[in-house]
């Protein structure tokens, strides 16, 4: 059974968040059911918390790295895309798909990179079986 | 953590309402056990929506507030504020962005931005929820800034500070102050010779008494953070005294046998291995050691006051703030582009002003007399349709190119005739005076079609530029000319990119450095403590980029008059009963800001929090997540994410 | 030191005089900021969006309003004008007139009752004449202070706004105010204004109803506007096809401005773009001279509007003429084509230029700082990059010459810092310091 609206969640560094904003700024429609949770760096995303997003709630994380703008780390997109990497494994061993893990790096003027993005996600994860949380299905 | 919350969901007009269903938002956050209060307002920002919180929390007794508005990084600052003056500790306010996320994104969705809006005021409530009261860390600031650049816009900078009492140490890799407007024959709009405005603020800085000048100094390092950066410098040797007798030197100048091109007037004067101030300021002489032969002719002059192997000295510097006032540089044309490289009368237009200001009564070129001059406009300025990558406007060029065309005329005769080669005349403002009167002064302006721009070919001692005019409805008009000056563009210096990268600021999409806000905050930076004047910012003339370096001193000032700054709490605490003792945060730490000490007999990790940048990497790799990063606590993140919209039961299809 | 004595002056309280205000607050000085209107913000708190952001200018004007307004070493004096300033003993002496506002500030809580109630209905100038206001009004949305003014010269003393109001804020006895300060420094931030349309007469302004100026077409598209969208003035319809004249009033000796107004080409851009938005099937002309995109980012946001199909068009226009159905004929060359051109337009908008405001210019006369023949205040002779226009006296902002928002922004800080540094040299302990440099 595909899901007609997944919900997504988005972990934003603190650029990327902008890149949002921008988004909005400039009026560049995505999705609705998406939500954004702002974070300074993506570095500093466990990879449990991304299985526990998706076993509370959410079809689909988008991880929006701020990129190498990123001014808290030079090298923040190859510690985000490590931690990402062990959340793959992690939602393997739980038997998930791990393409419901999006990760992208934004910059603060990236509108078009930051919709497009959840647009792509939200399509890919349509085709996917909801996510169930406490037995129930996530998505409406 | 806060238990009586209170929730305000702006209308921002209509930007929010007319997509998302304010009230309904706020219906559903008053079914939150925690919320006490829940309204929506016109402007949560205005004064009025401000006063309703204020009165809240007091009347109330809130301990906590979610404002649902625009994106945090517009009005943090502002609610927080409200907080603080009803009394509560301004960290117990969490903003939810629902105008940049949410309206504007989601205009044909209404009812999914509305219920959209819901959910992420429920995660506000959850974070809120969760979040315990902060203070933030001070960092004192002494009265120390390091000015980088001695252009017009530093040396303004460096002058203001300095009259206010605080001490600035002003680095140039140049030997000699002034930048691009040192070499201006004639500064708009006070038609005075760029280095005699140099020279005057130069005395004006150093009668100061505050200010360091560091010329012909090299800034090797720049790295720390606000009220603690630290810089490493190489200050140049001039292999002669700085005071050496200026008889002696005039007569070690006549007779130094090395003669090269003085790059100061693109090679269109010589100089001698031994270089003499001419009116720049500083007023000191030195030796170019890369064409020095050492004949020993001026040391037989000075003795001891020249030495050629005098070694450069390196020294470190600490300072509360930085400014970036690097400049620009010309844009300089690819060979063959309006002919320029191929023939040698084709110049830019800061080669021009040189050959201009060098000449005597007559403006000679090869030794030929030139009497008509072309300007091309637009070279490396405004792109888009012949593909270069300067999308941007420079700004200066247009009332730079009207200037120069009234200079020469003023210095060389009206009987030198101009042709003006444009696309747009940019003398924008007072400056539109400027056109007339280039008009009026017989110029002649041909607008050109950026899509067939004028072709540029050399004929015997002459140059052929044929273009469409669209003003003669699009017939080929063709232009004879003894020179054409190609009118280049600003790009952000080379020394300006790496200054920026060392500190870590943001340049824009043109490569200059970012403002933190492009309308309002225009020479702060995304780094704190790092600001930027002049045209290192984006293009500007002479005087913007004097303001520009004045209101960088003012905002330089409000935090140094102060005293210190206040910085966010937003760092990494350690619980000391999880800590393992693995030391793996110690590693990951990209600021060295953790070490490991001992705790009633075991090793436990320690964190620095003013070198701590609270990025987090440390938290994410912690086993037993003994890290955690204030603000942005794992606690917090799970409740927000396992926020539900419904109860459980109604989720259930 | 008496409550009447401040470290600087700042007159109007526009983005100018808020920003240079701020800033030397922060700074440490006290300062007294007086503005003539019953509250703060000047031009900006007033415009749709700015360029090339697009940001909402009220939402990004408001909070600089919050700041000043509580701000601990900003004295605001809101309603009130400068009668006259003087200097005396190397400091200024200023007599400032609070103007009667008939309500209480302190008393009224801005609930609107009495402008419910009042009968009077005249036209409302913050939304440029579009809807009306009652006489006894908040000034609008966002005004701070929010509080009602009763204007005296409307009001049919009926009493209705005195009975209802519930505070007993409404006080019709209340008179004028003078009051005495001192200053060491003064900052002029007057502002301006836009140029009087009705001065050219080929463009039927005021005579034309569905002609309009650039102000009036920034109220048709705020987020606080009167009507929620587009309409044109004379019959309420959406408009489907928008003219713009560039360079109204500008660029123009025989109307006495030879001067370029600097924002109007990105005005009309932004507005242009902002109408595109709005009304998904307008088309908009604009016609103009040169396109004047020279500020970060502009040119940029003009390649914008082009991409997005606003139309340019190279030439002067000659004439508007009102035709039956209320659209506007439009007579105009192109010169990228050499014709004369006829056009129609739904609606045309009048991109004025700037004036300075010259309002009570004489109360500041004895200053003794020079302005050009349309009253921009001057520089300093022989002064570069300087915002000191007489000795201790310093101006930013439209008053000296026409720019735009974040030039406004810079000018007014240099302006600032020079006044900051003006004080600490003759008032501080940097003076001492410097006469001992100078001694040894």
């Amino acid at each position: 059974m595909p899901t007609e609206n997944p919900r997504i969640l988005v972990f934003a560094g603190s650029m990327a968040y902008l890149g949002a904003d921008n988004a909005g700024l400039l009026h560049k429609e995505y999705p609705s059911n998406s939500f954004v949770v702002k974070v300074p760096c993506t570095t500093m995303l466990r990879p449990g918390l991304i299985l526990y997003a998706l076993r509370h709630g959410f079809d689909g994380v988008f991880v929006a790295s701020s990129g190498p703008d990123c001014p808290y780390l030079p090298d923040c997109v190859e510690r985000t895309a490590k931690r990402v990497e062990s959340a793959y494994d992690l939602l393997k061993k739980n038997g998930i798909e791990p393409e419901r893990i999006q990760l992208a790096g934004i910059c603060s003027v990236c509108s078009d990179a930051f919709a497009n993005n959840v647009k792509q996600l939200h399509s890919r994860l349509k085709k996917l079986e909801p996510m169930r949380r406490d037995g129930l299905l996530v998505s409406q | 953590m806060p238990e009586r919350i209170g929730v305000y969901v702006c209308w921002c007009g209509g930007n929010i309402a007319d997509v998302v269903n304010v009230k309904e938002v706020a219906k559903h956050a008053a079914g939150v056990p925690e919320v006490v209060v829940a309204k929506d307002i016109m402007f949560a920002c205005s004064d009025e929506g401000q006063k309703t919180m204020v009165d809240d929390i007091k009347n109330l007794k809130l301990d906590g507030i979610v404002v649902a508005s625009c994106s945090p990084v517009l009005h943090e600052q502002t609610f927080r504020r409200v907080a603080e003056r009803a009394g509560l500790n301004k960290y117990l306010y969490v903003q939810v962005n629902i105008r940049e996320q949410d309206s504007w994104v989601h205009a044909h969705d209404k009812k999914g931005a509305t219920e959209k809006a819901e959910e992420l005021v429920g995660m506000g409530i959850e974070k809120l929820a969760r979040a315990t009261p902060l203070n933030p860390i001070k960092v004192e600031l002494t009265s120390k800034v390091l000015v980088v650049g001695g252009g017009v816009s530093g040396l303004t900078t460096a002058l203001e500070l300095a009259r206010e009492g605080i001490h600035v140490t002003l680095v140039d890799r140049d030997r000699y102050l002034g930048g691009f407007v040192r070499r201006l024959p004639d500064v708009n709009p006070v038609h005075r010779p760029g280095k005699d405005v140099i020279a005057d603020l130069y005395s004006r800085v150093v009668s100061t008494g505050n200010v360091e000048i560091l010329s012909g100094t090299d800034l090797l390092e720049v790295s720390g953070s606000i009220g603690h950066f630290r810089a490493r410098f190489k200050e140049r040797s001039g292999h002669i005294r700085h005071d050496a007798d200026r008889e002696l030197l005039s007569r070690a100048e006549r007779e130094c046998p090395v003669e090269v091109d003085n790059e100061e007037n693109f090679g269109f004067t010589r100089r001698k291995a031994i270089v003499l101030p001419d009116d720049r300021v500083p007023e000191t002489p030195y030796i170019d050691m890369e064409h020095c032969i050492k004949c020993g002719v001026c040391q037989r002059l000075f003795g001891e006051g020249v030495s050629f192997d005098a070694s450069d000295i390196e020294f470190e510097e600490e300072f509360s703030m930085v400014v970036q006032s690097t400049g620009f540089q010309p844009y300089l044309p690819g060979r063959g582009e309006f002919g320029y490289g191929e023939t040698r009368r084709v110049l830019t237009l800061p080669e021009f002003l040189r050959l201009a200001d060098t000449s005597g009564k007559t403006l000679v070129f090869n030794g030929r007399q030139v009497r008509d001059v072309a300007f091309v406009y637009c070279v490396g300025s405004r792109q888009t349709e012949t593909g270069g990558p300067n999308t941007y406007c420079s700004r200066y060029c247009c009332t730079s190119t009207l200037n120069t065309d009234s200079y020469i005329k003023k210095k060389f005769g009206s009987s030198i005739n101009s042709f003006h080669f444009y696309r747009d005349i940019r003398a924008y403002g007072l400056y539109e005076t400027m056109y007339e009167r280039a008009s009026r002064e017989k110029g002649l302006f041909i607008r050109y079609d950026p899509a067939s721009p004028p072709s540029v070919t050399a004929e015997g001692e002459r140059v052929k530029l044929v273009t469409k005019d669209s003003l003669t409805a699009g017939r080929d008009i063709e232009v004879s000319a003894d020179l054409v000056v190609l009118v280049t563009g600003m790009m952000p210096s080379e020394d300006g990119k790496k200054l920026s990268a060392a500190l870590k600021v943001s340049s824009s999409k043109d490569g200059f450095v970012q403002e933190l806000h492009p309308k309002l905050r225009p020479v702060e930076t995304t780094v704190g403590g790092v600001l930027v004047g002049g045209t290192a910012q984006g293009p500007k003339d002479t005087h913007e980029s004097m303001i520009s370096g004045a209101a960088a001193a003012a905002k330089a000032s409000t935090l140094l008059m102060k005293g210190y700054t206040e910085l966010e709490p937003y760092v990494v605490t350690v619980s000391e009963q999880k800590c393992n003792g693995c030391t793996q945060c110690v590693t990951e730490c990209p600021a060295g800001a953790i070490s490991m000490v001992e705790m009633e007999g075991r090793q436990v990790a320690s964190v620095n929090v003013a070198m701590c940048k609270g990025c987090g990497a440390c938290a994410a790799i912690c086993e037993p997540e003994a890290l955690q990063l204030i603000g942005y606590t794992y606690p917090q993140l799970r409740a927000m994410v396992s926020f539900s919209p419904q109860p459980l039961g109604a989720q259930s299809k | 030191m008496s409550v009447n004595e401040y470290d600087v002056l700042v007159i109007g309280g526009g983005i100018a005089g808020m920003e240079a205000a701020t800033a030397l607050g922060d700074m440490g000085f006290s300062v007294v900021l007086v503005e003539k209107e019953p509250s703060i913000g000047g031009i900006m708190i007033s415009l749709s969006k700015v360029f090339p952001t697009t940001d909402c200018a009220s939402c990004i004007s408001s909070p600089k309003v919050s700041t000043v307004a509580h701000h601990q070493n900003i004295k605001l004096l809101t309603y009130s004008e400068v009668l006259d300033v003087r200097k005396e003993n190397g400091e200024f002496k200023a007599r400032v007139k609070q103007k009667a506002r008939f309500v209480h500030p302190e008393d009224c809580t801005g609930c609107l009752k009495c402008e419910q109630a009042c009968p009077v209905m005249v036209p409302h100038e913050f939304n440029q004449g579009f809807v009306g206001r009652k006489a006894a009004y908040v000034p609008f949305d966002t005004a701070y202070p929010r509080s009602a003014v009763i204007d005296l010269n409307n009001c049919i003393f009926c009493g209705a706004c005195e009975r209802v109001c519930p505070t007993n804020a409404i006080d019709f006895l209340q008179k004028d105010e003078e009051e005495e300060l001192s200053a060491k420094a003064v900052l002029i931030t007057t502002g301006g204004k836009l140029f009087p349309m009705e001065r050219k007469k080929e463009f039927g302004y005021k005579k034309i109803s569905n002609v309009i100026n650039g102000l009036q077409m920034e109220r048709l598209l705020a987020p606080t506007r009167p009507f929620n969208t587009v309409l044109r003035p004379s019959d309420g319809k959406v408009p489907g096809k928008i003219g713009y004249v560039l360079c109204a009033g500008s660029r123009d000796a025989s109307l006495g401005n030879p001067y370029c107004s600097r924002i109007c080409c990105m005005y009309s851009i932004k507005q242009a773009i902002l109408l595109m938005g709005a009304l998904p099937l307008v088309d908009v002309t604009i016609h103009y001279m040169d396109i004047r995109a020279f500020g970060k980012g502009y040119e940029e946001f003009y390649r914008q509007a082009v991409d997005m199909g606003v139309q340019f068009v190279r030439g002067r226009v000659a004439d508007l003429n009102e035709l039956e159905n209320g659209d506007v004929l439009m007579k105009s060359e192109n010169t990228d084509t050499g014709k004369i051109v006829e056009e129609k337009y739904d609606l045309v908008v009048l991109a004025a230029g700037i004036l300075p405001e010259t309002h009570n210019r004489t109360a500041t006369e004895a200053l003794g700082y020079a302005t050009d023949s349309i009253g921009f205040i001057k520089p300093r002779a022989d002064t570069i990059g300087a915002t000191e226009v007489s000795e201790g006296v310093f101006a930013a902002g439209l008053g000296t010459g026409p720019k735009d928002i974040v030039d406004t922004i810079a000018e007014a800080d240099a302006a600032a810092s020079s006044c900051a540094s003006y004080m600490k040299e003759n008032f501080g302990k940097e003076r001492a310091e410097k006469i001992l440099r100078e001694l040894m």
